[in-house]
């Protein structure tokens, strides 16, 4: 390569240098005097218009923008791995960002570590704002009576999708209202050599999220689910209900409900089980709702129905419920200071209030703001079918919305071989509840 | 007729090992003309038609330019820090027996012995206490740092095979030592120099742990970071995320392919042994 | 007459380092103060500092928060009995063991094919195995999860073609052998890594040895495995360390792929250090892990030298 060609390359990369230089350097400069707020959130801008509340979230913030110019924001958006990697480094560095999104799993955690204020002064000297919220918004983040974030979206993560074409053709015109019925269906499904669910669990967070969270609580009962997340010593996970849904999962998957691969696929791949037909239903939360409409194939889609899991006769949970409920939060740290205290307040209303979740719910998104405001007929039908569908399930909690962190991450990581026959449902009972006495 | 089906055989094991290596890249390159649910429904077929708008996609909505400019520039100069630093060291290690050289060959090697996530709160702690974080040179820190054992390790190691008769020829001719190093030693060295800036070009442009923890700013954002756009709650945008990675991959290709002529040639010639 | 020309290139290099025994073409302190100081010094600050607090922080329980507690070598006695953590520890083992042969032998015999008369397309191949280096591990693990696949994946595919349907398996889900599974990407992605090494360090040997060697008889095999390979013992000392160390650290593929599952079947100590950091916020056990895995990764490389070098077994 001659002397010209390697002058030319040379003098290239160091314009890219010098101009990348320039680019940063103007970011480097402070903006000044004035109130500076930076937020943290899994909310990325290359998803607006392709989620609900991804959209009301940047649009509540664009407003706040609008509305406060002396005010300067920055806004960081990651994944939810990325995010949640850095929110905890950012905490143990002592330097969180002004605004963050928490998780109900990680309450306990940030309260003992200072990492999140408590705003329940604001809230209560505003009950218009605080009553906006459906009820038992607060739940997951309130401690010792004091609140320390303000919920979003409402979740249901737990809602049986089902190819109405595919059951009928085993004789159903419904999904089975009883887990004996399930039982008989999976058999003549395996016997087409098609999975009766589809499930993908490399995440390991939906077989605990979307199923056990319900199932659990099925043979539970609401009570005992509470009493786990207050850390109430009168009940434990080697308790005979919990192991019991444990045993009923188990048995469901080794009688051959799911596809063989549940450990190894994402949800993606788990959804295009049911949009190819080789699975006749699917257990996800409410977010696939949108997800369906755009991209499963027509007669998928129009054949979809809505169910929660069937009853299961020994449970002392009830029939007719599903895990849901707020699961994450917006929240302020402790990097405020006491004069951006009340711009901090203020933007939490627009991001959390009726500025976002009446643009979140035109896009289809649910909120925890109880009654948003848009026009319910531009609603598409699958999330219709929804709303009026949900009046008449019971909201259970979420596990990993509410259970500590390290528990979920035991439960979760044992599940997956729960699912394969790797571990006794004793066993990781014994295992969960070590973590949970772990953590006390 | 033995040595005939030897040679096919040879050929054939690294043609397929070559074209495996290139798959991974064809693949991407393809499936970034897909919709969404094409991809899902088959993800390894040809696409149904050659749609730019992924790409386009990825141009107007995502600040991708920005963040290989960012790349960019922290690879650059952190490989020619680490180039030069691992070059003294190496040489250093290699040519002079001194007492402690062995405890600071063991020092160096420790960087390359410990994950990397143990150490992303310490070092934010550290940097931040000189406010250095956030700022265009803050990754400069760790790329080069954590960069310099395999450098050193790489340079120490080569110096040995090159014969010290040269660098006395010199001296004897009255050169002084630095005159030595750089038009004696460093011409010799280049091979190995050559290979320590593409392993560390490319280990430094696909860091993720410490561009994600020490930098917030999004005009500072790198190309690892910035690829997590595509991927939201519930869904990842394969399609969209493919195009992004093609498209910040060109230009480190475009360079690859115009200094992988000089690197080969170093690679071949032997230099001939007095 | 090979072994002649051998035993004198094996004294040669067999001499330590190479060093310069004019001891007056030493540079003055001062200047060799200057070369080596800012290195070292931006060295320590940004590495050895950090490994130092983190060792620092592995006695004590911290969840990241205002207080600290020290709880002595607690950590360490946990470690002790953490069934995770020597699960992991055996991972990373066959993992290691895996790449040492599969990396870099197969990067020793392919940069010797490079240089054998009868391998065509040479520069296009030179060329091209380094790009799965050039990508990163995480793009590498989501490739390599797509052709393992159970329903469309590559490998599958290939098996139903070939009429051999039956053999195709869930091959990420086997909690007995997703350990191997993981370290093909894993052998895959670095074996051009090796070959640019290796062959760098190729360059420096005369030519003219394999053009005598020739003369006498040698075949292509035979020049690969005695001349090429003692004449560059100590690049491959140095593969070898690499080898160790990368393997031993290893965290992105395994994410990639299969977050350590089934379970935690393909668990390796890394991630096991990021899930106890950021999912468990166990910060000082944590650390204890880390301090863990670069005393076992010291051992190894030692343990490796050793063997490569068998200072006992050496004629002095």
């Amino acid at each position: 390569m001659n002397t010209m060609k390697k002058s030319g390359i040379l003098f290239v990369v160091v314009m890219m240098c010098s101009l990348s230089m320039a680019f940063a350097s103007g970011a480097s400069e402070s903006s000044g005097e004035g109130i500076e707020l930076s937020i943290l959130s899994h909310q990325v801008r290359t998803e607006v218009g392709e989620g609900g509340f991804v959209t009301g979230f940047f649009s509540a913030l664009d407003e706040y923008i609008e509305d406060n110019p002396e005010i300067a924001i920055a806004h960081e958006g990651l994944d939810q791995t990325a995010y949640q990697t850095k929110i905890t480094s950012l905490g143990a560095a002592n330097d969180m960002p002004d605004i963050f999104m928490l998780k109900g799993s990680w309450v306990n955690t940030f309260v003992d570590n200072g990492w999140v204020v408590d705003i329940s002064a604001e809230l209560n000297a505003d009950p218009e704002w605080k009553n906006g919220y459906i009820q038992g918004g607060f739940d997951a983040v309130t401690k010792n009576g004091k609140i320390y974030g303000i919920p979003q979206e409402s979740m249901t993560t737990s809602l049986v999708f089902y190819n109405e074409d595919m059951w009928r053709e085993i004789g159903y015109d419904t999904f089975p209202a009883t887990w004996e019925e399930l039982q008989n269906a999976v058999e003549k499904f395996k016997a087409k050599g098609i999975d009766t669910f589809a499930m993908g669990n490399r995440a390991n967070w939906p077989a605990e999220s979307c199923w056990l969270s319900t199932l659990g609580d099925r043979l539970t009962g609401t009570d005992w689910t509470n009493k786990i997340i207050s850390n109430d010593p009168g009940v434990k996970f080697t308790d005979p209900e919990f192991v019991r849904s444990l045993e009923v999962f188990q048995e469901l998957a080794e009688q051959g409900a799911f596809n063989p691969d549940i450990n190894s696929i994402n949800e993606l791949e788990a959804r295009t089980y049911y949009f190819n037909k080789k699975a006749a239903s699917i257990v996800e939360g409410s977010w696939l709702i949108s997800i369906i409409d755009s991209t499963a194939p027509e007669d998928v889609k129009s054949a979809t129905k809505l169910a929660v899991l069937p009853e299961i006769k020994e449970g002392a949970g009830g029939a007719n419920t599903a895990s849901g409920g707020p699961a994450w939060f917006l929240a302020i740290s402790n990097s405020v200071t006491g004069e951006e205290r009340e711009a901090a307040i203020e933007l939490l209303k627009y991001l959390t209030g009726p500025k976002q979740a009446n643009v979140t719910a035109s896009s289809g998104g649910i909120t925890a703001w109880a009654n948003p405001d848009y026009d319910k007929a531009k609603v598409i039908p699958l999330q219709q079918e929804y709303n009026s569908f949900i009046q008449n399930v019971r909201a259970v909690p979420i596990y990993d919305a509410a259970m500590e962190a390290s528990v979920i991450e035991t439960m979760n990581v044992g599940l997956q071989s729960l699912l394969i026959g790797e571990k006794s449902p004793a066993t990781l009972a014994e295992e969960i509840q070590r973590e949970q006495d772990r953590i006390q | 007729m033995n040595r005939g089906i030897l040679k096919f055989s040879l050929n054939l094991i690294i043609l397929l090992f070559s074209l495996s290596c290139i798959f991974p890249i064809v693949w991407i390159f393809y499936s970034s003309f897909k919709t969404q649910s094409e991809f899902m429904l088959s993800p390894l077929a040809l696409p149904s038609s050659l749609a730019f708008d992924n790409v386009v996609s990825v141009i107007e909505q995502t600040k991708m330019g920005l963040y290989v400019l960012n790349s960019f520039r922290n690879t650059t100069i952190s490989v020619v820090f680490i180039v030069l630093i691992s070059f003294f060291t190496g040489y250093f290690l290699s040519r002079f027996r001194f007492r402690g050289r062995n405890f600071l060959y063991t020092y160096f090697t420790l960087g390359m012995l410990i994950p990397l996530h143990a150490l992303l709160v310490p070092l934010y702690i550290q940097l931040r206490a000189f406010n250095a974080i956030n700022q265009w040179f803050t990754l400069l820190f760790p790329y080069v740092a954590f960069g310099l054992p395999i450098g050193i390790i790489l340079v120490e190691s080569y110096i040995g095979t090159i014969p010290k008769e040269l660098e006395e020829a010199a001296f004897i001719d009255g050169s002084s030592f630095t005159r030595t190093l750089f038009t004696i030693v460093l011409p010799l060295a280049s091979p190995i120099l050559a290979t320590v800036a593409i392993i560390q070009f490319f280990q430094t442009w696909n860091e993720f742990a410490f561009a994600l923890i020490l930098v917030t700013k999004e005009a500072l954002r790198t190309v690892p970071v910035g690829l997590t756009v595509f991927k939201s709650a519930y869904i990842t945008d394969y399609p969209r995320l493919m195009a992004a990675i093609i498209i910040t991959m060109l230009p480190v290709m475009i360079l690859y392919f115009s200094f992988s002529k000089r690197v080969m040639e170093g690679m071949t010639t032997g230099a001939v042994k007095g | 007459m090979i072994s002649l020309l051998l035993e004198q290139i094996h004294s040669d290099v067999m001499k330590e380092g190479g060093s310069l025994k004019n001891s007056s073409m030493r540079p003055k302190l001062g200047v060799a103060v200057l070369y080596l100081l800012p290195g070292i010094l931006l060295y320590t600050l940004v590495v050895v500092i950090p490994i130092f607090n983190s060792f620092r922080l592995s006695f004590f329980r911290w969840s990241g928060g205002l207080k600290r507690t020290f709880i002595g070598l607690e950590n360490y006695y946990i470690l002790f009995q953490d069934s995770v953590f020597w699960q992991s520890f055996r991972n990373n083992i066959i993992i290691t063991l895996i790449s040492i042969v599969g990396q870099i032998g197969i990067a020793f015999i392919f940069s010797s094919f490079l240089y054998s008369r009868m391998i065509k397309f040479k520069s296009f191949h030179r060329v091209v195995v380094y790009f799965p280096a050039t990508i990163s591990a995480v793009v590498v693990g989501f490739v390599w999860s797509f052709v393992f696949n159970y329903d469309y994946g590559l490998i599958n595919q290939v098996l139903e073609f070939l009429n051999l349907g039956s053999l195709a398996s869930t091959w990420l889900d086997n909690p007995n052998t997703i350990i191997y599974i993981v370290s093909f990407p894993i052998v895959w992605q670095y074996i051009g890594f090796y070959m640019v090494i290796i062959l760098s360090a190729m360059t420096s040997i005369d030519k003219h040895i394999y053009e005598m060697s020739e003369i006498d008889g040698a075949n292509g095999i035979q020049k690969a495995i005695k001349i090429t390979l003692p004449l560059i013992k100590r690049t491959m000392g140095v593969t070898v360390m690499l080898c160790i160390a990368g393997n031993m650290r290893i965290f992105d593929h395994i994410y990639v792929m299969t977050g350590g599952g089934p379970g935690t079947s393909s668990m390796v100590m890394a991630l096991h250090v990021y899930k106890t950091t950021f999912i468990k916020s166990q910060f000082g056990y944590a650390s204890a892990i880390s301090v863990a895995i670069l005393v076992l990764s010291l051992t190894l490389i030692l343990i490796s030298k050793l063997l490569i070098n068998r200072p006992w077994a050496r004629a002095k």
